[in-house]
C-alpha cells in the first residue's frame, strides 16, 4: 500500500511534469530508445556485414530506414551496433569524471582557506589545458581499448564540475540551516552528506548529462580524425570513412547519409539535454519556463 | 600613487604565470610521454635513414633520432631526460618535423598566425553576437521572440562543432560554391601587403571563423540572457530608474556591464577548449593552421611536429588566457579592490 503510493508520488512529481513538457517527453522518449538500442538492440536488428556494390549510398526506403552506407550496408543495423561503444565509453567517463569533480568540488567548498585555494587552482589550470588536443594524442600513443579512451576523457571532466559545485557549496554553507547543524554538533560529514549533499543532486545529475553528451562528442570526434579505430561499427568510424575515404560530401547522395547520420547523433544529443533539463526543472521548479 | 595602481595587474600576473608554468610542465609530459612511447617501426624507419645517410650503425643512428630530432639523451636517467626535455622546450628547441624535413619553428611559425587570426576574429565576434542575442532574449523575457530564441539557440548549441563544421562545408562550399574551404589563400595570389591577397585571405578564412561563430555564440547568449533576467529583478534597477536615469545608460551600465562581467573568466576558461577544438574544424576545412597540422603529424606519425604543435597550442591558450585576465580588473572595479585587499 505504502509502496504504491510512493510510486503515485513519484509519478505525479516526476514523472508527469517530465512528461507535460513537450522537449521532456522528447528527452524520455530519446533516453528509452538508446537504453533499447545498446542492450536489446544488436540482438533484434542483425548486423549487416554484406558488400553490395549495387546500393551504395542507397537512399532511406522501407527495407533500409536510415538508408545505406558507402559499402551499400543497411546504416541501421550499423547505427545500432555501434551505440553499445558510443554510449557505454562516455558513460563511463562520465561517471569517472563526475566523482572525481564531486569529490574535488564538495571538499573544496567545504573546507575553504587554503586547501580550497590549492584545489581551485588546479582546477583553473586545469580547465586551460587544450583538452580536445591532449585526448587526441593520448588516444594516438596509448594502448588503444575502450577503457583507455573512457579514462582519458574522464581526466577533462571534473574540473568545470569541481569549480561549480565548489561555488555551490560554500554558498549552502552560509545558509542558516547548516549554521544550525554546525551548532547542534552534527558530525562534519553528517552535514555534508546528509544535509548539503541532498541539496546538489539536481544540479549533478544535470551536469551528468551534460557531460555525458560532450564526452560523446568529443569520443566520436575523435574517431572521426581516425586517431582511434575502435569498432568497426562506431559513428565517428563511419563518418570518417564516409567523408575522407570514400568522399561521401562529393555525391548528393552521400551527403544526405551523412547528414542522417550525424542527425542521429544530434537528435540523441539534444534527447539527452532536455531530459535532463525536464528533471532539473522538477527538482528546481523555480527554473521552469514562464507560461 | 601610480605603483598602487599597477599592483592588482602584477598580482594577477604573478599568479597567472605561475599557473601557466604548471600548464607547460602537463603540456610537455604528454608530449614526453608521446615521444617516448613512439612505436619501435616509426623509430627503426627514421634511424634507418639516418644511418644509410651518415654511414652509422642503426643503434647509434637511433639515440640521434632522440636527440637531434627531440631533445631526448636516451642515454641518460628517465627524469634527467624529462628536465632537458622540458628546458629545450622552454628554450624554443620544439624538435624537427621529420616530413617536412625542417626545424618544427619553421612551421609553427606558418601556421599560428592563421590560428590566432581566425580564432581571434570567431571569438571576439561570437562573444558580442552572443551578449546582443542574449540581451534582447533577457529584456524581452516571456515573450515570442524569447522562447523561440532560446529553443533555437539550445539546439545549435546541442550539435556538435564537426557537424556544424561538415553542414556549412556541404552548403556553402561544395553546393552552393559560395566560400572556399582549402587553404588559407588562393595559390595564384602574391602574398604581400596588396589589396588582393587581403581580400582573398579574408575570403577564405570566412568559413572557419563563420563556423566558430555558429558553434559557440549561442553558448554565451543563453548565459547572458538568464544573467540579464536575474539582474532585472534587482533593486538598485528600480532605484535608478526612480532616479529617472536614462533607459539607454540603465541597458548599457546598469544591465549590460553587469551581465557581461560574469561571463568575462568564463572566457578566459573557455579559450583552452576553442584552440584544441580548432583541431576538428581546421582539419575539416584543410586551414593551414595549428589544428590542421597537428591532425597531419597524427597521420603521417610526424612526432617532433606533433610535439611542436601541441605545445604550441598551449602557449597560445595561455598567452590567451593571461589577455582576458588583464583585462578584467580595467573593466571591473571589484576585481581591482578584491585583489587590493587580498
Amino acid at each position: 500500500m505504502r509502496a504504491k503510493s510512493g510510486l503515485y508520488l513519484f509519478y505525479l512529481d516526476v514523472v508527469r511534469p517530465v512528461l507535460k513538457s513537450g522537449r521532456g517527453l522528447f528527452g524520455l522518449v530519446v533516453v528509452v530508445a538508446m537504453v533499447f538500442m545498446a542492450t536489446a538492440g544488436p540482438s533484434v536488428i542483425p548486423l549487416d556485414i554484406e558488400i553490395k556494390p549495387s546500393m551504395r549510398w542507397c537512399l532511406p526506403s522501407l527495407e533500409h530506414p536510415l538508408g545505406c552506407d558507402y559499402l551499400g550496408r543497411d546504416l541501421l543495423s550499423m547505427v545500432v551496433h555501434g551505440s553499445r561503444e558510443v554510449f557505454l565509453v562516455p558513460f563511463i567517463a562520465t561517471l569517472v569524471g563526475v566523482v572525481g569533480g564531486m569529490s574535488v568540488g564538495l571538499l573544496a567548498g567545504y573546507i575553504g582557506g587554503r586547501a580550497r585555494r590549492a584545489l581551485t587552482a588546479v582546477t583553473d589550470i586545469w580547465l586551460t589545458i587544450p583538452s580536445f588536443p591532449v585526448i587526441f594524442i593520448l588516444a594516438y600513443v596509448l594502448p588503444k581499448s575502450p577503457l583507455t579512451i573512457a579514462l582519458l576523457l574522464a581526466l577533462f571532466s571534473w574540473p568545470g564540475l569541481a569549480r561549480a559545485l565548489a561555488a555551490e557549496v560554500s554558498s549552502l554553507k552560509s545558509r542558516d540551516f547548516i549554521e544550525v547543524c554546525i551548532n547542534l554538533r552534527l558530525g562534519k560529514l553528517h552535514v555534508l552528506f546528509r544535509e548539503i549533499g541532498p541539496h546538489l543532486v539536481p544540479f549533478v545529475a544535470y551536469n551528468f548529462a551534460a557531460l555525458f553528451v560532450a564526452n560523446m562528442t568529443s569520443l566520436i570526434g575523435i574517431v572521426l580524425l581516425g586517431v582511434a579505430p575502435l569498432n568497426p561499427t562506431n559513428w565517428g568510424y563511419l563518418l570518417n570513412q564516409m567523408i575522407f575515404t570514400y568522399r561521401g560530401l562529393l555525391i548528393p547522395s552521400g551527403s544526405i547519409i551523412i547528414f542522417i547520420l550525424v542527425s542521429v547523433f544530434v537528435v540523441i544529443k539534444l534527447g539527452v539535454v532536455f531530459f535532463a533539463q525536464a528533471l532539473e526543472e522538477v527538482f528546481n521548479p523555480r527554473l521552469r519556463a514562464y507560461e | 600613487m601610480e605603483l598602487r595602481a599597477l599592483f592588482p595587474f602584477a598580482k594577477i600576473l604573478g599568479r597567472r604565470l605561475a599557473y601557466a608554468l604548471v600548464t607547460i610542465m602537463i603540456a610537455s609530459t604528454v608530449t614526453f610521454v608521446a615521444i617516448r612511447s613512439m612505436p619501435g617501426d616509426v623509430l627503426y624507419t627514421l634511424a634507418v635513414s639516418l644511418a644509410e645517410e651518415l654511414r652509422i650503425t642503426i643503434e647509434e643512428a637511433r639515440k640521434i633520432v632522440y636527440y637531434i630530432y627531440y631533445g631526448i639523451d636516451v642515454e641518460k636517467p628517465v627524469y634527467v631526460q624529462y628536465f632537458e626535455y622540458v628546458l629545450g622546450l622552454l628554450r624554443g628547441n620544439l624538435g624537427y618535423s621529420t616530413y617536412f624535413k625542417r626545424p618544427v619553428t619553421y612551421v609553427v611559425a606558418r601556421a599560428l598566425g592563421w590560428t590566432v587570426f581566425t580564432l581571434s576574429i570567431g571569438i571576439s565576434l561570437s562573444f558580442a553576437i552572443g551578449v546582443l542575442t542574449g540581451m534582447v532574449a533577457g529584456f524581452k523575457r516571456g515573450s515570442k521572440l524569447d522562447s523561440t530564441l532560446s529553443t533555437s539557440l539550445t539546439i545549435l548549441s546541442a550539435i556538435p562543432g564537426y557537424a556544424i563544421a561538415l553542414f556549412l562545408y556541404i552548403i556553402l562550399s561544395a553546393r552552393l560554391g559560395l566560400l572556399p574551404a582549402r587553404g588559407a589563400y588562393s595559390p595564384d595570389v602574391e602574398p604581400g601587403l596588396n589589396l588582393r591577397f587581403i581580400v582573398d585571405v579574408l575570403y577564405h578564412a570566412t568559413l572557419p571563423i563563420l563556423t566558430y561563430v555558429v558553434i559557440t555564440f549561442s553558448g554565451w547568449s543563453l548565459l547572458i540572457r538568464s544573467n540579464v533576467a536575474k539582474i532585472l529583478e534587482e533593486d538598485f534597477l528600480k532605484y535608478a530608474e526612480a532616479r529617472g536615469i536614462s533607459r539607454r545608460r540603465i541597458i548599457t551600465t546598469y544591465v549590460g556591464r553587469n551581465s557581461i562581467l560574469p561571463l568575462v573568466p568564463l572566457l578566459a576558461l573557455r579559450i583552452g577548449g576553442m584552440v584544441g577544438g580548432s583541431t576538428l574544424i581546421e582539419s575539416i576545412f584543410a586551414y593551414p593552421g595549428m589544428g590542421y597540422y597537428l591532425s597531419i603529424a597524427m597521420g603521417i606519425r610526424d612526432y617532433g611536429l606533433l610535439q611542436g604543435i601541441f605545445f604550441m597550442m598551449t602557449v597560445a591558450t595561455i598567452v590567451g588566457v593571461i589577455v582576458v585576465e588583464m583585462v578584467t580588473p580595467f573593466i571591473d572595479p571589484r576585481v581591482r579592490r578584491e585583489v587590493v585587499t587580498t
